[in-house]
């Protein structure tokens, strides 16, 4: 299921600005592995799903995957050959907002060997700069 | 046991020395406890490095300042590549303290040759013990664990001298049945579909289309 908000407060939302690093949801929480941002940019939610299916076609049956990020803010656009003009256009896809920090994805019960090769799979699908990452010790 | 700090007194404190001391080297710290007054401190990169690959809890400290103390906190830069601070608590060796540990799994559970997912809920605890005796980490054998069964805290062996302060029934480990594959159409089915708006006062939709 394409991910996105179940209700809204509003359907557009103004384009924003990405400033600094990630204060929060930038460590290893909930699995062994991760995988983080280096830059800043948006994830649209096709693309988390994409980036789900290569991961879990590795995986599959072995460990398990968390997704770290959620596409909350909704991206408009203004049908082709349009006139410029008559206001914002309509929502076209919806999409997570990264900071470089953000842990993207996580991966537990699994070996790092096997995190690292589902992770490079996993990289591919995405746009922005990625590292790998361990759980950092209590 | 304790991992030895070299530290130096740092007399000037604030961001800008701080960075500066960074780029040189070293990491500042702060030493308080025991009611008395605070010491701003400077460790080499490479002990705090050192340390943090014994994953080491109780450190003694050198140099400048004589005494024992407790990582009580560290402060990482957002990338989780170097530490930008330490804090230091000052403790006696008999007197008890709260840590927060790493579990470690012990064997392999019954349950993942059965076809399930081992997971791991929490994978560190909070106990409190005497500051010369801190667990490295605390066991949980998982070799009896089976498909949809699951460990708690209270099943953890604890060392001699060793309390939990997590709650006795907080589930740490679990093995879950294996989920089938999900299927892909779903997706298809959900294109185009909006989210419901929150609407001031109304029921139905309230901005203007």
């Amino acid at each position: 299921m394409a991910l996105m908000p179940k209700r809204v407060k509003h359907r557009k939302s103004q384009r924003g600005r990405i400033k600094g690093s990630a204060t929060r949801g930038n460590t290893v929480v909930f699995g062994d592995y991760g995988i983080q941002s280096l830059d800043a940019g948006w994830v649209k939610a096709t693309t988390i799903e994409a980036g789900r299916i290569a991961a879990q076609q590795y995986v599959r049956g072995e460990g398990k995957l968390y997704i770290r990020i959620f596409p909350d803010k909704s991206v408009t656009s203004t049908p082709l050959e349009t006139r410029m003009g008559k206001g914002k256009g309509e929502p076209d896809f919806w999409a997570a907002v990264v900071k470089p920090g953000t842990i993207m994805y996580e991966l537990g019960g699994v070996t790092e060997q096997q995190a690292k090769v589902c992770f490079a799979r996993l990289a591919s699908k995405l746009p922005v700069k990625v590292r790998f990452v361990e759980r950092r010790p209590a | 046991m304790a991992d030895v700090l070299n530290v130096v007194k740092r007399e000037q404190t604030g961001s800008t020395a701080s960075r500066r001391l960074r780029l040189s080297g070293q990491v500042p710290a702060v030493l308080y406890g025991h009611g008395q007054d605070n010491q701003h401190l400077a460790i080499p990169k490479a002990d705090v490095r050192l340390l943090l690959r014994h994953h080491g809890k109780m450190v003694e400290l050198k140099g400048a300042v004589k005494e024992t103390a407790l990582v009580s906190e560290l402060h990482w830069d957002p990338l989780g590549i170097e530490v930008l601070h330490m804090d230091l608590q000052r403790v006696d060796l008999n007197e008890r303290v709260e840590v927060t540990v790493p579990i470690h799994i012990h064997g392999e559970p019954a349950g993942t040759r059965e076809g399930g997912i081992f997971l791991e809920n929490q994978h560190q605890i909070d106990i409190t013990c005497s500051a010369g005796n801190i667990p490295e980490n605390v066991v949980m054998h998982v070799a009896d664990l089976h498909v949809g069964a699951n460990l708690t805290a209270a099943d953890l062996e604890l060392p001699e001298g060793v309390e939990l302060i997590s709650p006795p029934e907080l589930v740490v480990c679990t093995v879950a049945a294996p989920k089938g594959s999900q299927s892909d159409d779903e997706a298809e089915a959900n294109i185009g579909a909006e989210p419901e708006v929150i609407s001031k006062g109304g029921d139905g939709d309230g901005d203007k289309e």
